[in-house]
């Protein structure tokens, strides 16, 4: 009760109009302490830059009397003469000083640049580390200094402890996918939301010189603040703002070059041809079907002749051998007569590019404001041909206090940017590009300046598809926020924000008349033309009004108290459109002007929209800094919902324990080498609704396309009313340690996540009619571990400074709830193995009750037959039902097992090799993800290294198993065919070559893939091809020098300066053997564009 | 105090007045209809007619996938497992080769079908309870619907014998009872001849057709009457049935008017020549809209590739202009069912193109061949498969009249020998080409069986037609062995069997 009548004069004290009221109250209940107070006033300066530092806590110890900095940095402040005076100040180390005699105390504030004191993004607000109680992970801002980044999400990699990123395909501008904690979906794995300056959005296209700070927030205490959106975890992007005092201008350019990764070696034309002939005899094709095939047949039309330099030997064509041809033995008898394009394609996808940024800004303020302005122009070429990234950017802000009590803030930023992939798809130039024939020339000329199309737009001269296609693509992304902040009293500040995002895309694309290398040679040439022309236009406007309040108090001196209360409304419309032409008489005009036909279904424009409306409020407290309470709160409701489960509430609450500021500790001898220890606690409920249509839950009726020129309609959804939100409740334990006067920190964190009401598709039985339905019925459980530790290992007087960091993160995830469908743990899909411990066939894979996600079945492939004998010894009478083939004991199938075929394992015994016979391979996921740095520095020079890994996840490689299973056909493969069963057999592992795998015997005997047509599927494959993915990257390597400030004030000019050198995904240590061990969510290594390797040069200077 | 006061109040209004407004979360679609607002307006029921056809269509493959895949039309020649073209069978081969396991089961979710049944199953649902459809559409739509949902019923208990049966709309589910069993293939029967006698009465007397004959008539479901009572009529209905089967199809040629064979069978599938007079029910492709995508998927040859391979009519090499297939033969026509033809058979020429080698001048050693029945039309140098595909055909009527004559021991030539002719054409002898003077003759059902194969090649026939005359002429004609009897059903694809566990596989295939 005291407690509130003492807040309640505080409240008093401060509002002139009651000033006397209170002035008579105070007398009456403090006459004692007034008779001794004095007046003690001085001025706060930042060590930093010697500014003043408005908004210093100062506090009497133990006192209810505490006041504010002014923003000269100048306070008054009643105390007495024993009195203490605590100042704190978000960032900085806190200071308590002895008022004694004096009656002015000035002070300088050092900046708290430990790990556990550094500022930290909260979401409606900042708090110090030493503070935060819920989980909470921050970006080293070294990691945004040198690298050049067409996409800002990559500096996420191994950097913040608890999130997986991964680079997907290094096709320049894309984003990496990104997964908090293991994601908290079955079916769809959603990434965190990316807030930046309050404005939900998405980081592409945002300049990393822009950014001040990330930070993530992890746990449902910390993102409760964001509810209904937030259960994937929330990034956090504050820009850089102005900054007070003189015009500072910066620009800083880098230039990359990059490089193509190792990669796979096909074979030459020589090794090709016998190969795939050789393939051909082992599969019994007759010669006539040979010579029929493409590359390595010996065909004889006027086009194949010209697009393949590959003949029967015939002493009318000896002289071939003149101009670079050469002969080779067929298999099949005779000799053949060729020439060797090998690598020539490759080539010509690859090439080495180089990365332009330029940046430059500048930022200056008074007292009274503040204003930053920023511009960046990024230039990337892929190292794939036909792949761009170009950006430009611009960023304005300022803040101004129009009156002592108000200050606008306001903030523009402009970003256009153009990405354009590789043409024909990523995977395909990959895999079918490179192993193209190489007995084909890719020129039409020997000048090499026709290139040759070949058999299709990723069967060909890459060069000659390029040069047929128009692509244009333009994403503009506009932000514009405002807000006024009134501080009513010191303390209490009200802040009202509004902000508009605009994102713009639009597309175009022309394809000229085109042709196959077989219409070259007919009279007249035949060409498609079709000429297809595309635009598409989208358009999102999103806008967001939010008012907060927030009061901050101190009472009787140590019960400090933080508390915001604040509503939001979010909005967003969306428009897309797209015309889709073709027909075009001439290559000439490449805009739909000239199409003739547009077909219905291919041009449209729709419009949607969604709403959510919030509220929420959130209560720091703490009683002396020692103990910790944080409750936060948000209700959401969203228009996408039926208004029956539309409003979600999300609580969170976190405890947090100083305890080195016990005084118990403080006298222990642990003191000594635990700086501060700070055990918490937090709790917390998230929700998440994406995936869910803006109007899905209503029932619907789509469009079938026409009929005999009709548009019909057929019901496409179901009405799915109690579709609700989904929940996960997280328990996060963790520990902040500070070691040796925090030279070491440790951040560890331990969480429980379990998501149920789950957004779960639940495939229904065929005769419902509808494929899925969405509902709540799933719950998934992520548990696992974060550890940070950073470290200042040296610290010399002679400057030698040498500090280092890591981070490491172990997720587990299980079903734990499925949608009732009937089943044994109500299993979704799945496969039937014979399981030898239990002695009976066993569910496994799909989605089960109990089980985790990604787990991977295949074939184990025990050996490699090498002879008779050893089929006759363990598969005499052995029946393979997947390839219809059989040991020499049986009579079955439709060709026999011989030397070079796999002997799988037959986990039953039974003599039959069937789908039972699958094992457990592995896990697509990996359980240990992470990354450390360090950074060396003495006198100017700094050496800057990174590194991230992950640990336990198997990547089933399908390139490798289609390109030796030649599962084309006619293609080339990759070198490690001379080394298998039918080469010098070095790897033992690798089985006969065949004409293409995957089709049933004798052709194929399905060695490679089993359970599928050649399909791009997990399970069901050679063990062999299942690869352990544990990498460890070398991402960043970087020497700078700063220029010392002797050498720079002699130029008069500069004020900083700084250049460096430095390299960005030098290497993979990993055993893995294509060009990218990273996890993928599929399991499935098709081909991935490669992530180049980078040599950069910095310089950055500012005057 | 009065400040704190003011602005938590305001502030507390402010988000009051912001939670307050959930009417603006009221939102309705733009782009898109919603079950609110649909079944409002006559044009939504022609709509959602449309639609109906639309789904049919995307079924195509799958009629014609269980229609023929497994009988002995496609195949690899022998001792190879490619076609001749060099492009791998995928899989497809398990279908003539009757080596079809859960994990590889042909046809899959019992073909899609059901996800036409159900829209079938709302559109009787509300043109039962609508007023705003005019009396006349409202029967005929009732027509087609009872028609359609009888004429997938049959495709699926010919497939998979005993089969959920599902005739109510679904509005909603509920997820702990989603198991169903299959109903017993009377039951099953019994509801398509019930649906038959719905369609019937719907119908009434309009025996008009719609779009060119691309929508369903009764024309259509007096076909599917037939096509079902002659399918009886073999297992215990007998003359009865064959009657049946008998009046419904002279009921159309009383009924419908300008129903007549084509001079030339090629034109029947011409795209120039779209519910032409031999046409009864087809299922309508057009260019820009829709094309047949199995035929490319499957069926025809890479265009590149075919051209090293020559035409011995006309002594010409393919080429690339002309010969623009543009697809993957994966299911080629075996030489051996090429052979069968007559070369005076008009037939032959235009439903498989033979390809051969051409070791030197003037000689043709074949290669292998492909169906071309299908040959689309050439659009901006692009061959585009836009023909219409011939559901029920007036060919068709006449064979299915001769059939039903032979079980009722009257006299079947006059039918037969229409259809002999006009493939023949010039070339027709009657006492040659004439029933009963071919060989086969001898044997009126294999007689029909061969006409019928003749006839309608790749239009998704011959596997039902060989199980309507019974197990013994699957074993004859197919790689079914008279012990593997079970085979003439088809498997359950796991998915479908996880999906609903109130299933169980086909008996005699294995259950893992």
């Amino acid at each position: 009760m005291s407690y509130i009548i003492h807040k309640i004069k505080l409240l008093f004290m401060k509002s002139a109009a009651f000033k006397v009221c209170f002035i008579v109250a105070f007398i009456l209940c403090s006459a004692f302490a007034w008779s001794q107070a004095k007046k003690i006033s001085g001025k706060i300066l930042s060590q930093e830059d010697n500014r003043p530092l408005t908004g210093v806590n100062i506090i009497v110890k133990g006192k209810n009397t505490g006041t504010q900095s002014n923003v000269n940095g100048e306070y008054s402040i009643d105390a007495s003469e024993n009195d203490a005076l605590v100042f704190s100040y978000t960032g900085f180390i806190s200071q308590e000083i002895k008022v004694g005699n004096s009656s002015t105390i000035d002070l300088i504030l050092k900046p708290d640049v430990s790990k556990l004191g550094e500022v930290v993004v909260v979401g409606y607000g900042t708090q110090s580390r030493r503070n935060i109680t819920s989980a909470i992970g921050k970006l080293d801002n070294e990691v945004l200094l040198n690298a050049p980044r067409s996409n800002v999400g990559t500096a996420l990699q191994g950097s913040v402890a608890g999130l997986r990123v991964v680079n997907t395909t290094g096709t320049p501008g894309a984003s990496p996918s990104i997964l908090l904690r293991g994601g908290a979906s079955i079916n769809n794995p959603g990434s965190p939301l990316v807030v930046v300056d309050g404005i939900i959005r998405s980081y592409n296209d945002i300049s990393p010189d822009d950014i001040a700070s990330i930070e993530l927030l992890k746990d449902a205490a910390s993102t409760a603040i964001y509810g209904a959106r937030a259960n994937n975890g929330v990034i956090l992007i504050t820009t850089k703002q102005g900054k007070s005092g003189t015009t500072q201008v910066s620009y800083k350019y880098v230039h990359g070059f990059n490089k193509n990764r190792e990669d796979y070696n096909h074979l030459n034309a020589r090794d090709y041809i016998y190969y795939n002939r050789l393939g051909n005899l082992n599969s019994q094709r007759t010669l006539a079907q040979v010579n029929a095939s493409r590359g390595y047949g010996l065909l004889t039309s006027t086009a194949d002749l010209a697009l393949f330099d590959i003949r029967a030997y015939t002493p009318a064509n000896a002289f071939l051998l003149q101009s670079g041809w050469d002969t080779l033995s067929d298999p099949y008898g005779g000799t053949i007569i060729f020439k060797d394009h090998g690598d020539e394609i490759k080539d010509l996808v690859f090439r080495n590019t180089h990365t332009n940024d330029h940046y430059i800004n500048v930022t200056g303020g008074n007292d009274r404001g503040k204003y930053f302005a920023s511009f960046d122009y990024y230039d990337e070429q892929g190292i794939i041909v036909g792949s761009d990234y170009k950006r430009y950017s611009a960023n304005i802000n300022g803040s101004y206090k129009i009156k002592p009590k108000l200050e606008i803030s306001t903030g523009v930023s402009f970003s256009t940017s153009s990405q354009i992939g590789v043409i024909g798809g990523e995977i395909n130039t990959l895999y079918r590009n490179l192993s193209l024939w190489p007995t084909m020339n890719p020129w039409l000329d020997s000048a090499k300046t026709k290139p040759n199309p070949g058999n299709g737009i990723a069967d060909g001269n890459p060069l000659y598809w390029l040069g047929k296609t128009n692509r244009s693509n333009e994403i503009n992304r506009i932000t514009v926020n405002g807000s006024a902040k009134y501080d009513i009293i010191p303390g209490l500040y009200i802040k009202l924000s509004g902000n508009a995002y605009l994102f713009e895309n639009t597309n175009e694309s022309f394809t000229r008349a085109t042709q196959t290398y077989t219409g070259l040679y007919t009279n007249p040439q035949t060409f498609n033309t079709t000429r297809p022309a595309a635009w598409s236009f989208a358009r999102t406007f999103q806008q967001q009004y939010n008012g907060i309040m927030n009061y901050t108090k101190t009472i009787r001196g140590n019960h400090n108290i933080n508390a915001m209360l604040g509503a939001e409304s979010f909005g967003q419309k969306s428009f897309s459109s797209q015309i889709s032409g073709t027909g075009a008489p001439t290559d000439d005009i490449p805009t739909l002007n000239a199409a003739t036909l547009f077909a219905a279904g291919s041009n449209f424009t729709a419009k949607s929209e969604y709403r959510i409306i919030s509220h929420f409020g959130r209560i720091n407290y703490d009683f002396d800094q020692r103990y910790l309470l944080t409750l936060v709160y948000r209700q959401d409701g969203i228009s996408s919902l039926a208004e029956e489960n539309r409003w979600g509430f999300f609580p969170g609450m976190s405890a947090g324990w100083n305890v080195h500021k016990e005084k118990f500790f403080e006298q222990s001898g642990i003191s000594n080498v635990i700086t501060s220890l700070k055990p918490r606690i937090s709790y917390g409920v998230n929700g998440n609704v994406a995936g869910i249509g803006d109007y899905e839950i209503q029932g619907g009726y789509g469009s079938q396309g026409n009929y005999n020129g009709s548009l019909g309609f057929l019901n496409t959804g179901v009405i799915n009313n109690d579709l609700r939100w989904e929940k996960s409740k997280t328990t996060d334990v963790g520990l902040d340690v500070g070691i040796l006067k925090n030279k070491i920190t440790l951040i560890f964190d331990y969480y429980d996540r379990k998501t149920s009401d789950l957004l779960t598709n639940l495939t229904l039985p065929s005769y419902v009619g509808f494929g899925s339905i969405r509902t709540n019925l799933g719950t998934f459980q992520n548990k696992g571990f974060e550890f940070t530790v950073n470290a200042n290992i040296l610290n010399k007087p002679n400057g030698l400074k040498w500090d280092a960091d890591a981070n490491i993160s172990f997720v587990e995830n299980k079903i734990l709830q499925l949608p009732f469908n009937g089943n044994e743990f109500n299993r979704q899909g799945g496969i039937q193995i014979y399981d030898a411990g239990q002695g009976k066939v066993v569910w496994v894979g799909g989605l089960q009750e109990g089980q985790p996600l990604g787990a991977i079945y295949g074939y184990k492939q025990l050996s490699i037959f090498q002879n008779d004998g050893e089929i006759a010894k363990f598969a005499n009478n052995r029946r393979d039902i997947i390839a219809t083939i059989s040991g020499p004991g049986v009579t079955y199938g439709t060709a026999k097992i011989t030397p070079g075929d796999v002997n799988w394992l037959d986990v039953d015994k039974n003599d039959t090799i069937d789908t039972r016979d699958q094992v457990y391979l592995g896990n697509v996921n990996p359980k240990f993800t992470g990354g450390f740095s360090s950074t060396l520095s003495y006198k100017g020079f700094t050496l800057y290294t990174r590194f991230d890994f992950a640990l336990g996840h198997t990547l089933y490689n399908d390139l490798v198993a289609r390109t030796l299973g030649n599962y084309q056909g006619t293609f080339n493969y990759i070198d490690w065919q001379k080394k298998g069963f039918s080469g010098d057999n070095s790897m033992s592992n690798i089985p006969k070559v065949y004409y293409a795998d995957q089709v049933g015997a004798p052709a194929g005997k399905k060695n490679y893939t089993r359970a599928n047509n050649a399909g791009q599927v997990l399970n069901g494959n050679n063990s062999n091809f299942y690869e352990k993915g544990d990498y460890l990257a070398c991402r960043e390597i970087t020497l700078s020098y700063d220029f010392a400030k002797s050498i720079l004030s002699k130029t008069k000019i500069l004020s900083q300066a700084r250049i460096y050198v430095n390299t960005n995904n030098l290497f993979y240590i990993t055993k893995f053997s294509g060009n990218s061990p990273e996890p993928l969510s599929s399991g499935i290594f098709a081909g991935t564009y490669p992530t180049p390797k980078s040599f950069v040069l910095g310089v950055q200077v500012s005057f | 105090m009065k400040k704190i006061l003011k602005y938590t109040l305001l502030m507390l209004g402010a988000a009051t007045i912001i939670s307050s407004c959930k009417k603006q979360l009221e939102l309705s679609p733009i782009s898109s209809i919603t079950d609110a607002n649909f079944w409002q307006t006559p044009d939504q029921f022609d709509a959602f007619v449309s639609g109906i056809q639309s789904r049919f269509r995307s079924h195509n493959s799958s009629f014609q996938a269980l229609g023929e895949m497994r009988s002995d039309i496609f195949g690899t020649e022998p001792g190879n497992a490619s076609a001749f073209t060099g492009e791998a069978t995928q899989g497809v081969e398990r279908m003539w080769l009757q080596t079809l396991t859960l994990d590889a089961a042909g046809v899959s979710n019992f073909g899609g079908f059901y996800s036409n049944i159900v829209q079938l199953n709302l559109l009787i649902d509300k043109l039962s309870s609508t007023n705003v459809v005019t009396a006349a559409n409202k029967s005929y739509y009732l027509g087609m619907a009872y028609g359609m949902r009888a004429y997938y019923y049959f495709q699926l208990t010919r497939s998979w014998g005993d089969v959920v049966i599902q005739t109510d709309p679904v509005t909603s589910f509920d997820i702990s009872s989603l198991s169903k069993a299959a109903s017993p293939a009377a039951d099953v029967m019994a509801l398509i001849k019930d649906d038959i006698d719905k369609s019937v009465t719907n119908f009434g007397s309009n025996y008009t057709f719609r779009n060119t004959k691309s929508y369903w008539s009764k024309a259509a479901t007096l076909m599917l009457k037939a096509e079902v009572f002659l399918w009886t009529s073999y297992r215990g209905g007998g003359a009865g049935d064959a009657t049946t089967a008998l009046n419904a199809l002279t009921d159309i040629q009383t009924n419908v008017a300008g129903l007549a064979l084509q001079t030339n069978f090629a034109n029947i599938f011409s795209t120039t020549n779209r519910g032409n007079n031999e046409i009864i029910f087809s299922i309508r492709y057009l260019a820009n809209e829709s094309t047949m995508g199995y035929v490319t998927g499957s069926f025809v040859p890479q265009t590149g590739l075919i051209a090293n391979f020559h035409d011995s009519v006309g002594a010409r090499q393919f080429n690339v202009t002309a010969d623009n297939w543009g697809g993957l033969l994966r299911a080629p026509v075996r030489v051996a069912t090429f052979r069968k033809f007559d070369d005076k058979d008009s037939r032959k020429w235009a439903s498989i193109q033979p390809a051969y080698n051409r070791p030197s001048p003037g000689v043709y050693v074949i290669a292998g061949s492909f169906t071309n029945k299908f040959q689309g039309e050439q659009v901006a140098g692009v061959r585009t498969f836009t023909n219409d595909y011939p559901v029920y055909r007036y060919a068709d009527l006449l064979l299915m009249i001769a059939e039903a004559k032979i079980i009722l021991g009257q006299n079947p030539a006059a039918e037969i020998n229409l259809v002999r002719a006009r493939a023949f054409g010039v070339n027709y002898v009657g006492a040659v080409h004439g029933y009963p003077n071919q060989a086969i003759d001898a044997s009126p059902a294999n007689a029909i069986l061969q006409e019928r194969l003749f006839e309608f090649i790749f239009e998704g026939k011959r596997w039902y037609d060989l199980r309507r005359f019974g197990n013994s002429f699957v074993f004859a004609n197919t790689a079914v062995l008279p012990g593997e009897a079970y085979k003439v059903l088809w498997p359950i694809d796991r998915n479908s069997l996880t999906n609903n566990r109130g299933l169980v596989q086909t008996p005699g295939y294995p259950a893992f």
